[in-house]
């Protein structure tokens, strides 16, 4: 019955404007990048209390949260997480961590059929560094752009690139083939189809989510 | 049935989350410090504040609740620092305030940080007697105040550049003492002579305050000095010049404006030599000295809980979102 069917809450929380979904059964039912009106709010929980007030639902409908734990934008990604992790302690129902690399990894391989590259800017010429292949996040670094690159890609002549350095990266290998996915950031509607393979990484209080940095053990032995 | 509120502050570098009820009565103060942390680096890292908030928020909050033995269900409304502070930090706090806001369908206040100082010297009793003279010294704020109820402040003067609890940890990480410098300051000048005469900055210009050049003056006469420093007699120096300038506003305050009492909130209120000079001072002037326990003049959740029920009853509802810039006068 509308309105008491359990939701899932998806953010993506790794840029600017947030990304707010709201779902049931793998069905969309609030988007927030559909509304335009909605893309200068910086605030998460206010993008979340429209999405339920919009759609007529409520906090307590909620069965679990969906979030971009990064890397990314720092202060969003802590503030997404920071938001929920709370709701869900509140609410007393599971939150989920899902990183960069697995968010724009996983579409972008199914729809080219090839490993994806995904970067992440960082500070001083670093960047965090993906490859995305066989459903799962085969390596991470972090450190200069370029030589992490060639290190995640290795062999490989054909793969698809995601992410913030795609047109340098795609100049970078003219002799390989590299699809463009045409993403800097991942959306909140990709994490919909991820939510039914992710029961295994439910996180309840006193265990939470945190944000992905620089010093995340996925990144030692890097350089 | 007696109702709670649940303070958050998470402005700086301390996780903190309080139980209090309307008269202040507090339940319960958990407060996760991170001077471990930062002491690495002689002063508070911004990144590193926010990323340690996100890990101890929870944790505290359910420790709060734990301790004071109550649910979210006893609670009338939670209050969260909103500003001034380090924006990463202030929005771990304030996010986190709006989720369980959301989730337990419980209003979510954003305090002025500056009001939960004022506020702290009447956690656990009434002890501030109005009208009075409030003085703030913190490692974020320095200002003099004159307070005609809990909620109607008048800001009489503050710094023009550093805070006073700034030029501690400065002058402490010059000394080779550590972070947070106050305290070790204070114990190395009581086995210190205030041999060094250190500048007082602005002391007979009005109620404004400054420290930078202090400040400088000590690097200065660090740098010229050819041997060692004798660190005791540094510190000493330091704090008489502080502790001077401090007690010369203070008194120029209580003979302007009616008062009281004197209180004197923040972290710095808990330096001996302040806490010493502040009593005679007011013996002299026949005003009570209002001292918060050492507890409740650094930063705590309790003092943004119990400014939070003076919201409430004047009702004022403002947003759970970062305001760097407020003063102590607005809500």
């Amino acid at each position: 019955m509308e309105g008491t069917e359990k939701i899932s809450l998806s953010i993506e929380s790794s840029a600017l404007p947030y990304g707010v979904v709201l779902s049931s059964s793998g069905e969309v039912l609030f988007d927030s990048t559909q509304h335009p009106d909605l893309q200068e709010l910086k605030d998460v929980p206010a993008l979340v209390k429209y999405a339920l007030e919009t759609t007529g639902r409520k906090a307590a409908d909620l069965e679990r949260i969906a979030i971009n734990i990064g890397p990314g934008g720092t202060s969003a990604i802590r503030a997404g997480v920071a938001f929920a992790n709370s709701l869900a302690y509140s609410l007393k129902i599971p939150v989920i961590g899902v990183n960069t690399f697995e968010l724009l990894g996983a579409p972008a391989t199914a729809q080219y059929g090839c490993p994806t590259l995904v970067t992440i800017k960082s500070v001083r010429g670093h960047a965090y560094v993906g490859w995305y292949a066989d459903g799962a996040v085969q390596q991470t670094l972090y450190g200069p752009l370029e030589a992490m690159v060639r290190k995640a890609v290795g062999e490989h002549t054909t793969w698809a690139v995601a992410g913030a350095h795609r047109e340098q990266l795609i100049a970078l290998f003219p002799e390989f083939t590299v699809h463009d996915t045409g993403k800097k950031f991942g959306l909140a509607t990709d994490l919909v189809p991820m939510l039914p393979q992710l029961t295994n990484r439910e996180l309840r209080f006193p265990n939470f989510v945190v944000p992905i940095t620089e010093q995340s053990v996925i990144f030692k032995g890097s350089e | 049935m007696a109702k709670y509120i649940l303070g958050i502050e998470s402005s700086c570098d301390d996780t903190a989350i309080a139980v209090v009820t309307e008269q202040g009565e507090v339940l319960s103060s958990v407060i996760a410090s991170q001077a471990e942390i930062h002491s690495q680096h002689g002063g508070v890292f911004p990144e590193l504040a926010g990323r340690a908030h996100v890990q101890s928020i929870l944790p505290a909050i359910e420790k709060a609740l734990r301790d004071a033995g109550i649910t979210h269900e006893d609670l009338e409304a939670i209050g969260v620092t909103r500003g001034p502070g380090l924006i990463g930090s202030l929005l771990v706090g304030l996010t986190s305030a709006s989720g369980l806001g959301l989730g337990w369908d419980l209003p979510v206040i954003g305090i002025n940080h500056l009001r939960g100082h004022l506020r702290s010297a009447d956690l656990e009793e009434q002890r501030v007697k109005y009208p009075a003279v409030i003085l703030l010294v913190s490692g974020g704020h320095t200002f003099l105040a004159h307070m005609t109820s809990v909620t109607e402040i008048e800001l009489l003067g503050s710094t023009r550049d550093d805070s006073v609890g700034e030029a501690f940890d400065k002058v402490g990480r010059m000394l080779g003492l550590g972070f947070p410098g106050g305290p070790e300051i204070d114990r190395a000048a009581r086995q210190g002579q205030a041999t060094i005469p250190f500048p007082r900055p602005m002391l007979h210009k009005g109620l404004e305050f400054s420290f930078s050049g202090l400040k400088s003056a000590v690097a200065r006469y660090l740098d010229a000095l050819e041997g060692p420093p004798i660190v005791e007699d540094v510190a000493a120096s330091f704090v008489e010049a502080a502790m001077e300038i401090l007690l010369t506003k203070c008194r120029k305050a209580l003979k302007k404006y009616p008062a009281k009492s004197l209180v004197v909130v923040g972290g710095v209120a808990a330096n001996s030599q302040l806490r010493e000079q502040a009593s005679a001072l007011c013996a002299q002037m026949g005003v009570e000295l209002c001292l918060p326990p050492l507890r409740w003049s650094t930063d705590n959740g309790a003092m943004i809980a119990l400014a939070t029920w003076d919201y409430l009853r004047l009702g004022k509802h403002p947003a759970p979102v970062p305001q760097l810039q407020l003063s102590i006068s607005d809500f």
